[in-house]
């Protein structure tokens, strides 16, 4: 294959396997965002957690895939939970504006970021994929291997599974009843709290994935947490928050931009050009591309 | 028409919410010196007529003119600058300013609220101005009051706060959302007293009001909004003793 | 004794920095995690400047209104924009004023910085030892009796009014692009000044002293002492550049001192939300902004 479409089919293959990763850690927060208003900036904090969980259950005690990522969902789960009871619904229930959640939250995410920094060490931990790394198309300059196939399939099973839950179950029904109107879904005997309890689980469960992809991939270290929920902030923006398709297009779409322009600039910049964007989008419109206009 | 007259003019005004066609096709004109009574049901689109014409909303269609001119892409705060104020359906005030704070933030001019004039105070004395003398016993009350917090005032105060507010702001087109709801009966007449003095002075009221004798004791012209239109829009008595208004009001 | 001067001129230039922020989030209720990009700005400036020749105070001068400018930048956003959509547009400046600076290396220097800077002199007599930091400490007296003063003036009635109620504040008038737009040129400037003295106090600046940690630093220092109070930012930014300081006298193991008081900032910053937004000095029975 010539050599300039092989580097740009790679660099969008790279993009579209980041553009997953996004998605992944953007939709949690992205519906805790749309559901109850909250702004849950420790979610960068609960994926590395959880992480560190599996990592730990792997590479100390040799545990099988599936026995890590169930203890990283538990962990994650009972993260999630303590922090949308112990923190956001007892400072709501004080009167607590936005600037003391947003403050809080952000509190939150910098004892979870140091705190494993003092268990673990700042150095960061990883996972070697082994076999999953050998590229399957040898020979065609493509670089796909199965890890890449992985990341793709776990996304996609993972957004199927979400839209899935959205659409037809009792539960996406009443949280949609509580994010059009908490006041209204009360009135018809939803129970909004036990809703936002059980969509915060939900935000911490669906980390998981990103989680292990991370893991295997670019590796995790605890000053991620910040980077990682303001990557899920603005693939949150930029889907519209509480689009779950929204998530995942913007989540794509940022994540081949982003790797795309490793073509133009130095790799140095390639943040400061997504943050650029970022910044002409929520002029333009702050509501994001997919959602709904606010006049 | 003598349109140096009108002061405050609506045309075709349309407001769509989530597919619900709150305003449609809302047009009057409003003459200087003139009390006007805004009455409907609740639903039937006055709070957004105010929202429109005062600029916190955009229409969907149509055009506001305050003194001939489209102020329509005007900024709430300059259409407030130039003369057209409101108070609000639920009281609003400043929770950290004290009542006289309150009262002397409104009546600030633009000039000396300007950065430059921060500066220049730090160099040269500018001379205080004085301020305008309370007229009615309500404005008395609240100067009693004047360094209570504002946020610890009664529901009725809030709302003789807001008065003064708009009265201290030197207004020209005042628009008052349900005013005199929670007002005590000699309250009441000061603050109808007050409007009067403010017609009086060639000035223009509009007033949205749920109370009937209010409006007929007060307004020389109603216009009642039925289902976001204007469905009668006359002299007071007239449409306040109209059949069908009385039914379309209140066998709602 | 060294070390007490140490101490308290950091603790002074934080304060002025705090001072700047607290304009911003106290009094005009608008939450930024960008202080750092103009502090940044008023120490870059100085440091290029004074090495081509200008005078320390001419290019404290110039870095105050290059920071004005680039404070637009943040300004006009959040005449629209408030809430996380703020926060978040305070965060991309900040996190792209650092990807310049690692970047930009012809200018910058990168990741290496600039180093060799001047100490800072009046009339060309350098300010040195004692002498710097009582300086540093006028200046932030000076500094907040200015910006005493702005608060209490109609304009700063104005700020305080919009950040209460904003469509009340509208309604009557108050102009709301002016007045945001001069807020964050005033903390801007002020900020730029600290930066200033900062650069020729450490006699060299690189990327990581005016990062996004610094300026969740600051937001801190301004929420514990108590926002919208002015000496609150003082008291916070003396607590907080004491606090690494006691910690430092407590038998930890190597390494784990700087992610230790990175946790207690966190943890502070939680703790004060809790048991008192408004602060140590802030009033009670006054609603914090935005709350």
């Amino acid at each position: 294959m010539e050599q300039q479409l092989a580097l740009f089919l790679n660099l969008l293959i790279d993009g579209i396997s980041t553009g997953c990763l996004y998605a992944l850690i953007a939709i949690g927060f992205s519906l805790l965002w749309w559901l109850a208003d909250i702004v849950h900036l420790a979610h960068g904090g609960v994926i590395i957690a959880a992480g560190y969980a599996g990592h730990v259950l792997i590479s100390r005690f040799a545990a099988p895939l599936w026995a890590a990522c169930g203890v990283a969902l538990v962990i994650a789960v009972v993260l999630g939970l303590s922090i949308q009871r112990g923190a956001y619904q007892k400072l709501r229930s004080q009167g607590t504006g936005e600037m003391g959640m947003l403050t809080a939250s952000l509190g939150v995410l910098i004892c979870m970021e140091y705190g494993l920094a003092i268990a673990f060490g700042p150095e960061g931990i990883q996972l070697d994929a082994g076999s999953a790394r050998t590229p399957l198309l040898a020979g065609s300059g493509l670089v796909v291997d199965a890890y890449t196939v992985a990341v793709i399939a776990t996304t996609a099973a993972t957004f199927i599974a979400l839209i899935v839950l959205m659409r037809v179950t009792q539960f996406g029904k009443n949280m949609r009843a509580v994010a059009e109107n908490h006041d209204l879904a009360n009135v018809v005997g939803i129970r909004v709290n036990r809703v936002v309890l059980g969509a915060s689980m939900l935000a911490s469960a669906v980390g998981v994935p990103a989680a292990v992809v991370f893991l295997y991939g670019r590796g995790l270290q605890p000053s991620d947490a910040i980077h990682i929920v303001l990557t899920a902030a603005i693939v949150a923006i930029f889907g519209g928050r509480g689009s779950i398709i929204g998530a995942l297009i913007a989540g794509l779409f940022i994540g081949v931009a982003e790797s795309v322009m490793v073509w133009f600039f130095d790799a140095g910049w390639r943040e400061a050009i997504t943050f650029s964007l970022l910044y002409v989008l929520l002029l333009v419109r702050p509501e994001g591309l997919l959602g709904k206009s606010p006049r | 028409m003598d349109t140096s007259a009108l002061s405050l003019s609506v045309r075709g005004i349309q407001k769509r919410f989530r597919g619900i066609s709150v305003l449609d096709g809302v047009s009057f004109d409003l003459q200087a010196g003139t009390i006007t009574g805004l009455i409907g049901a609740n639903g039937a689109g006055k709070s957004t007529l105010l929202n429109v014409m005062t600029g916190l909303l955009k229409a969907d269609a149509g055009e506001v003119f305050l003194r001939g001119a489209a102020i329509g892409a005007v900024p709430t705060f300059k259409r407030a600058r130039a003369g057209l104020l409101r108070t609000f359906q639920h009281p609003r005030v400043f929770p950290s300013f004290s009542v006289g704070k309150s009262i002397d933030l409104a009546g600030t001019s633009a000039k000396a609220e300007r950065f430059y004039a921060t500066l220049h105070s730090l160099f040269a004395r500018t001379p205080a101005r004085a301020p305008a003398g309370p007229t009615y016993t309500f404005q008395k009350a609240l100067l009693a009051k004047q360094d209570v917090a504002a946020s610890s005032l009664s529901y009725g105060d809030r709302k003789l706060l807001m008065l003064a507010q708009v009265l201290a702001a030197q207004g020209t087109v005042f628009c008052f959302d349900e005013l005199f709801a929670g007002l005590g009966p000699s309250v009441i007449d000061q603050v109808r007293e007050c409007i009067v003095e403010i017609a009086n002075r060639g000035n223009t009221v509009v007033f949205v009001e749920h109370n009937l004798a209010v409006v007929r004791s007060l307004a020389t012209r109603v216009i009642f909004l039925y289902q976001g239109r204007i469905y009668r829009d006359g002299p007071a008595e007239a449409v306040l003793t109209d059949p069908e208004v009385v039914r379309l009001y209140l066998g709602d | 004794m060294e070390y007490v001067l140490h101490i308290a001129t950091i603790a002074g230039i934080f304060a002025i920095l705090a001072l700047a922020l607290d304009l911003l989030v106290g009094y005009g209720g608008m939450i930024s995690l960008a202080a750092a990009v103009f502090f940044g700005i008023g120490a870059y400036g100085s440091a290029l400047l004074t090495k081509g020749g200008m005078s320390p105070t001419a290019a404290m001068i110039a870095g105050m209104a290059a920071s004005t400018a680039i404070s637009m930048l943040i300004a006009l956003p959040a005449i629209r924009v408030r809430g996380i959509y703020l926060l978040i547009v305070t965060i991309a400046v900040q996190v792209v004023f650092t990807i310049v600076l690692q970047n930009w290396r012809s200018v910058t220097g990168g990741d290496a910085g600039i180093s060799n800077i001047a100490p800072y002199s009046i009339f060309g007599v350098p300010l040195r030892g004692p002498l710097f930091t009582v300086f540093v400490w006028v200046s932030c007296v000076a500094w907040w009796g200015i910006l005493l003063w702005v608060v209490r003036s109609p304009f700063g009635q104005v700020l305080q009014a919009l950040r209460d109620d904003e469509i009340g504040a509208v309604s009557l008038g108050k102009d709301v692009v002016t007045t945001k737009l001069v807020a964050f040129a005033v903390s801007s400037a002020v900020s730029a000044f600290a930066g200033a003295l900062y650069a020729h106090y450490s006699t060299y600046v690189d990327p990581h002293t005016f990062n996004i940690t610094v300026s969740i630093a600051v937001l801190l220092m301004v929420m514990l002492g108590g926002a919208g109070t002015l000496s609150g930012a003082v008291l916070g930014a003396i607590v907080l550049t004491l606090l690494p300081e006691v910690l430092k006298f407590l038998p930890l193991p190597p390494g784990a001192a700087a992610p230790l008081r990175q946790l207690t900032y966190g943890a502070l910053l939680v703790v004060v939300v809790f048991l008192r937004p408004q602060g140590l000095l802030g009033r009670g029975a006054t609603p914090t902004p935005g709350g």
